[in-house]
């Protein structure tokens, strides 16, 4: 099959054609998936080099599975992203991640120098606000606020109701608002 | 101002995958995948039988039906003898003391001691 003829294709019906022995599905869905799973490790943990040794062990398992892997049980995506939130709690709990010093600066030519230091300021001041929730409030909020999710996804990844997503978030949100209310000025927001 | 913040972190350049993430990610994809099972390229010979082999081993299927006959003969020789001999009582057959004569076995031994 042409490479680009799999872009359509769901991750379960790529995962079986990977099983098949297909390397273009192999291809894509690393292109597809590594991006997702590496800026939800990155958020979750605040550290670059966790997050891709979090990202790579989490796809290790994807691949290894992927000749058992039953369509329509679970979403690939989900089933993973469970993975890298295990693994990053396991990771939190040894002490390890938050490094924020380990994040390279961003190369950003889509803005001028000084929007591009502001985002960095701002992006800086959130990830260290959120490093600074508990584990299940944070991933909460990374996936419905970051990464755009549904409640009902999100509720599917961390095996709770929606009623518990919404707790999370709401008291996630609230928490967030006041580590950075102090920091409004220097993130350049005006008190009106 | 929180939105906003999340906003600046959804469109975060650090928060893009390394070339080298995705180099090693494809890498382990690649050594993992099962590999898919080649078709035969010629057609599959049968293998010999058990029989077969033991007829080939022995020469063929006619060495072997001259043993089964000869292997027939000796049981029918055996089961005639049984006849004979198996009129003696058994003891008498095994005990140390006890002489055997051919005449036992076929009526012309016996003319023939006789006729001396």
């Amino acid at each position: 099959m042409p490479y680009d003829a799999q872009d359509d294709l769901s991750d379960d019906a790529l995962l079986v054609l990977y099983a098949n022995g297909d390397r273009a599905a192999a291809r894509v869905l690393t292109l597809r998936l590594t991006p997702r799973l590496f800026g939800h490790a990155l958020r979750m943990l605040g550290d670059r080099a966790e997050a891709e040794d979090v990202t790579q062990e989490a796809l290790l398992r994807l691949w290894k599975i992927a000749p058992d892997w039953r369509q329509g049980e679970a979403k690939v995506t989900t089933w993973l992203y469970r993975v890298v939130a295990n693994l990053c709690t396991d990771r939190l709990r040894k002490g390890r991640g938050v490094n924020l010093d380990s994040i390279p600066e961003p190369e950003d030519d889509s803005s001028g120098p000084a929007e591009a230091l502001q985002d960095k300021a701002r992006v800086d001041a959130l990830q260290e606000a959120l490093n600074g929730l508990p584990a299940r409030q944070r991933q909460a909020v990374v996936l419905r606020h970051i990464e755009g999710m549904s409640n009902p996804e999100i509720g599917e990844i961390m095996e709770i109701g929606v009623e518990a997503v919404e707790s999370l978030t709401a008291r996630g949100k609230r928490a967030l608002a006041k580590a950075l209310s102090g920091r409004r000025a220097e993130l350049g927001y005006r008190d009106d | 101002m929180l939105d906003d913040l999340f906003g600046a972190a959804t469109t975060d350049p650090k928060a893009t995958p390394s070339p080298e993430l995705l180099a090693r990610v494809l890498e382990d994809a690649e050594a993992l995948q099962p590999q898919p099972e080649l078709l035969p390229t010629r057609p599959r010979v049968a293998q010999a039988g058990l029989w077969q082999r033991l007829a080939q081993t022995l020469g063929g299927w006619r060495p072997m039906a001259g043993l089964a006959t000869t292997a027939a003969v000796g049981l029918l020789i055996g089961f005639t003898l049984v006849q004979v001999v198996g009129a003696q009582d058994v003891t008498t057959l095994v005990a140390g003391d006890t002489s055997y004569y051919l005449a036992y076995l076929d009526e012309a031994y016996f003319n023939l001691t006789e006729g001396e």
